[in-house]
C-alpha cells in the first residue's frame, strides 16, 4: 500500500463499502426469489460485485493483484450468465427426460459462480480474495467469504426445483463450448491468467 | 522436473488414473448390450463398480510400487505447470502419504464392492463414476504439496461426494455440502493467510512461517485450519452430517464418513504440527484439546445409546476423531513426547480400516436383513457370522483392544500422554477406550444371541467379500503391529519431510 494517493485511498474505500453492501443485498435478494432464474440473475450480479471488490483491492494496494483477479472473476461470471442465458426453462409441452446438457450447464454454471472445483469461478475466487486479503481489508474478505457460503442456499434451490428445457442445434454446441471453456480454464487456469494479466495490464497502462 | 525416475512416473500414473477409471464408467452404458434377462441385467448393474474396484486394485499396486523408492531414497515429487506465476500442481509421495495413497485406494475397492453388493440401487454409473472421482480428490489433496491445490482437491472430493449422496437424499446431501463448504471457506482463509505471509503456495515453505510470522497471525492460521478441518473429520460440534447422513443415506453414507476423516486427518497433520507447531499456540491447543475429548466422550456416548448397527457406525466415526483432535491439542505440550505424532499419523491410517469393517457390516446386516435396528435383530453370529466378525474387529480395534492395529495407536497416544506427566489425559482416553468396547460389545451381544431371524432377503458374495477383506486386513494389520509401531518413525520423517519444523525432536 505503498505510494497510493490520498484519492486513490479514497476510491478504494468507497469502492469497497458500495461493493460490501452490494454483495450482501444481491445475495439476500438471491436467496428469496420469485422464480429459480431470478435467483441466478442475483448471484450473477453478486459475481460482478466480487469483481469490483477486486479492483478496490488494486487500486488501494497494486501489489495486490487485484486486477487481474478481477477480470479473471469477470470472465467466470461472464461465461456462467451466457450458459445460463442460453438453457431454457421447461415449458409446458416439454415432455421428455431433463436434456442432460441442459442440466449439466445448469449445474457447472452454479458451480463456477459459487467458486467450486473444477470451474474457472474456483482459481478467480481465490484469486479475489487473496487479493482482499492482500491489500489488508480482512473484514471484506469475511463479508465475502460469507456471501459465498450464502450463495449455496439459492444454488440448492436451484437445482432441486429449477427443470431446464430442452437444447438442440447450435445452441447446444454454443452451451458445450461454454462449458468446455468453464472447465478447462478450472483445470488449466494459466490460459485464463495469462490473459487476465494482458487486459489488466491494458487497463492500468503497464 | 529434474531427474528422470521411474517412480515419478508411477506417481503420474496413479493421479490419472481415477479421473480415466471416471470417465471410463460414464461411457460404459452407451458401449454395452441390452440385458436379455434379469440376471443378465443384474451382473451389468455391478459393472461400473467392477471397474471402479478394478482401478482401485490398480491404484493399491501402483501405490505399493513407490513405497521401495520412498523408503529408499526419500520423497518422490512430480511438480507441473499449472500457473506460471502463482501456484502449481506440486505432489509428493513420502513415507507418510504413501501408505496413505494405499488406504485411499484400498477404501475405495471397499466401497465398490459394498455398491456392487447392495440390491437394486439407483444410477449404478453415476455412483461408480462419482465414487472414483471422490477417491482422486482425496489422494490429490493427500499427495499435495501446494496449499492451493490441495484444497482444490478437497473441493473436488466433497463436491463428488455431495453428488453421490444427492442420489439417496437432497436434503441430507446439502446439509453436508454445506456445513463441509463453511469449513473449507475457514480452511481457505488460513491457506491464504499462510500464502501470503510464508510468500509461497508450496507446503515446504511453512517452516519458514515460524521464522517470519508474528504470534498471533500464526494463532489466526492455526484456528483457521484447525475449525475448517473440523467438519470433515466429523469433530464436535460440526459432525451433524454425518449422523444425518447415516439416517437419511445409509447405502452411500460410508462414502464420505471413511474418505473425509482420513484426508482431514492427514491435512490436519501435515498443516499444524510441523509448520506452525502448535507448542506456540497455547489458546490453540486447549482448544484442541477440548473438542477433542468432548468428541471422544460424545460419540462413544451415543454409539453405546445407538438403535441401530448404522447409528453405531456413525457415532463410532466421531468417536474417533476425538482421538486425532486430542493427540493435536496434546502435541502443544513444549515437553510433549513424539510418541503422540506417530499416534496420530499411525491414527489416520488406521481408523479407516476399522471404520470400513463397522459400515460394511451396518450396510451388509441392512441389505440382507432389511433392518439394522439392533432390537429388531438377533442370533446374527449362526446367520451372518462375516458381518459379525467384521463388526466385532473393527470396533475393538476403534476401541485400542490388542491384537488389532487400534492398540498400537492407543499405547503410543497413552504412553506419550505419561511421559509428558499428563496422566489424567491419559486415563480420559483409557476410560473412553473402556466405553467404545463397551458401546461395540453390547450391540454384538443384543444381536449376537437367540435364535437365528428369519432367512435374509439378500445374500451377496460382494458383500460376504467386502466383510472378509475387512476382517482379513485389520487382523494382518494387527499380527503385524510392531511392525506398524516402527513404521511410524519413518512415517514421522514423512511428515517433517514436508513441514520440517524440527520443533517435535525425534527419539
Amino acid at each position: 500500500m505503498t505510494g497510493v494517493s490520498t484519492a486513490a485511498t479514497v476510491i478504494a474505500t468507497i469502492l469497497a463499502l458500495g461493493g460490501a453492501a452490494a454483495l450482501v443485498w444481491a445475495t439476500a435478494r438471491a436467496m428469496r426469489p420469485r422464480a429459480p432464474a431470478e435467483s441466478f440473475a442475483w448471484i450473477v450480479l453478486a459475481g460482478i460485485v466480487y469483481s469490483v471488490l477486486g479492483l478496490a483491492a488494486a487500486v488501494r494496494s497494486p501489489e495486490s493483484d487485484g486486477l487481474r483477479a478481477s477480470v479473471l472473476q469477470l470472465v467466470a461470471v461472464l461465461l456462467a450468465a451466457a450458459v445460463g442465458g442460453l438453457v431454457p426453462a421447461r415449458r409446458a409441452e416439454d415432455t421428455g427426460e431433463v436434456s442432460g446438457l441442459a442440466a449439466a450447464a445448469v449445474f457447472l454454471a452454479w458451480l463456477s459462480l459459487i467458486g467450486l472445483p473444477p470451474t474457472v469461478g474456483f482459481h478467480a475466487k481465490v484469486l479475489v480474495y487473496r487479493a482482499l486479503l492482500a491489500a489488508d481489508w480482512g473484514w471484506l474478505l469475511v463479508i465475502a467469504m460469507a456471501a459465498g457460503a450464502a450463495a449455496l442456499a439459492p444454488g440448492f434451490l436451484t437445482l432441486a426445483t429449477y427443470r431446464p428445457g430442452a437444447v438442440g442445434g447450435l445452441r447446444a454446441v454454443v452451451i458445450a463450448l461454454l462449458l468446455l471453456a468453464i472447465v478447462m480454464l478450472g483445470l488449466y487456469p494459466q490460459a485464463g491468467l495469462a490473459a487476465a494479466a494482458r487486459v489488466a495490464n491494458l487497463a492500468s497502462g503497464a | 522436473m529434474g531427474a528422470f525416475r521411474p517412480d515419478t512416473v508411477v506417481l503420474n500414473w496413479l493421479l490419472t488414473l481415477p479421473f480415466f477409471a471416471a470417465a471410463c464408467a460414464g461411457l460404459f452404458p452407451r458401449l454395452s448390450l441390452p440385458a436379455h434377462s434379469e440376471k443378465e441385467a443384474e451382473a451389468m448393474r455391478r459393472g461400473p463398480f467392477m471397474l471402479g474396484a478394478l482401478a482401485s486394485v490398480m491404484g493399491v499396486a501402483l501405490s505399493v510400487s513407490l513405497f521401495p523408492a520412498v523408503f529408499r531414497t526419500g520423497p518422490v515429487t512430480a511438480d507441473y505447470w499449472w500457473t506460471k506465476d502463482l501456484y502449481h500442481l506440486r505432489f509428493q509421495a513420502d513415507s507418510f502419504t504413501t501408505p496413505l495413497a494405499v488406504v485411499i485406494w484400498g477404501v475405495g475397492l471397499y466401497l465398490n464392492m459394498h455398491l456392487a453388493g447392495l440390491p437394486v440401487l439407483s444410477h449404478p454409473h453415476r455412483r461408480a463414476a462419482l465414487l472414483l472421482v471422490a477417491q482422486g480428490g482425496a489422494l490429490g489433496a493427500c499427495l499435495s504439496a501446494d496449499l492451493i491445490a490441495l484444497f482444490m482437491f478437497i473441493g473436488l472430493a466433497l463436491v463428488a461426494l455431495w453428488l453421490l449422496v444427492m442420489l439417496d437424499d437432497a436434503r441430507a446431501a446439502n446439509r453436508f455440502f454445506a456445513m463441509t463448504h463453511v469449513g473449507a471457506l475457514m480452511l481457505l482463509g488460513g491457506i491464504l493467510l499462510i500464502w501470503l505471509r510464508g510468500g509461497d503456495s508450496a507446503v515446504t515453505s511453512l517452516s519458514y512461517l515460524l521464522l517470519s510470522v508474528e504470534p498471533n497471525a500464526l494463532g489466526v492460521m492455526g484456528l483457521l485450519v484447525l475449525v475448517g478441518t473440523l467438519p470433515m473429520v466429523a469433530c464436535f460440534p460440526a459432525y451433524g452430517w454425518l449422523t444425518d447422513l447415516a439416517e437419511a443415506a445409509p447405502s452411500t453414507a460410508m462414502a464420505p464418513a471413511l474418505l473425509l476423516p482420513a484426508v482431514g486427518g492427514a491435512m490436519l497433520l501435515r498443516l499444524l504440527p510441523g509448520s506452525m507447531v502448535v507448542a506456540l499456540l497455547p489458546a490453540l491447543a486447549v482448544v484442541a484439546l477440548l473438542l477433542g475429548i468432548a468428541t471422544l466422550w460424545w460419540g462413544a456416548i451415543r454409539a453405546w445409546m445407538s438403535p441401530g448397527l448404522r447409528q453405531l457406525a456413525a457415532w463410532l466415526t466421531v468417536a474417533q476423531s476425538g482421538y486425532l483432535v486430542l493427540a493435536i491439542g496434546a502435541m502443544a505440550s513444549p515437553t510433549a513426547s513424539s510418541e503422540i505424532v506417530r499416534a496420530a499419523a499411525l491414527h489416520v491410517l488406521v481408523a479407516p480400516l476399522a471404520l470400513a469393517a463397522v459400515w460394511g457390516a451396518a450396510g451388509s446386516v441392512r441389505a440382507e436383513f432389511g433392518t439394522d435396528s439392533i432390537a429388531d435383530l438377533n442370533g446374527l453370529l449362526r446367520k451372518a457370522p462375516l458381518a459379525t466378525v467384521a463388526l466385532f474387529l473393527g470396533g475393538l480395534s476403534l476401541a485400542g483392544l490388542p491384537p488389532l492395529p487400534g492398540f498400537q495407536v492407543q499405547r503410543l497416544l497413552v504412553s506419550g500422554l505419561f511421559h509428558d506427566g499428563r496422566l489424567w489425559f491419559a486415563v480420559v482416553i483409557a476410560a473412553a477406550d473402556l466405553l467404545v468396547a463397551v458401546a461395540v460389545l453390547d450391540a454384538l451381544r443384543r444381536i449376537w444371541l437367540g435364535e437365528p431371524p428369519t432367512a435374509g432377503r439378500w445374500a451377496s458374495a460382494w458383500l460376504s467379500g467386502q466383510l472378509a477383506l475387512a476382517s482379513l486386513v485389520l487382523l494382518a494389520a494387527g499380527a503385524g503391529s510392531g511392525a506398524l509401531a516402527g513404521w511410524t518413525e519413518a512415517m514421522l520423517r514423512g511428515v517433517f519431510s514436508i513441514s520440517r519444523s524440527g520443533l517435535v525432536s525425534t527419539p
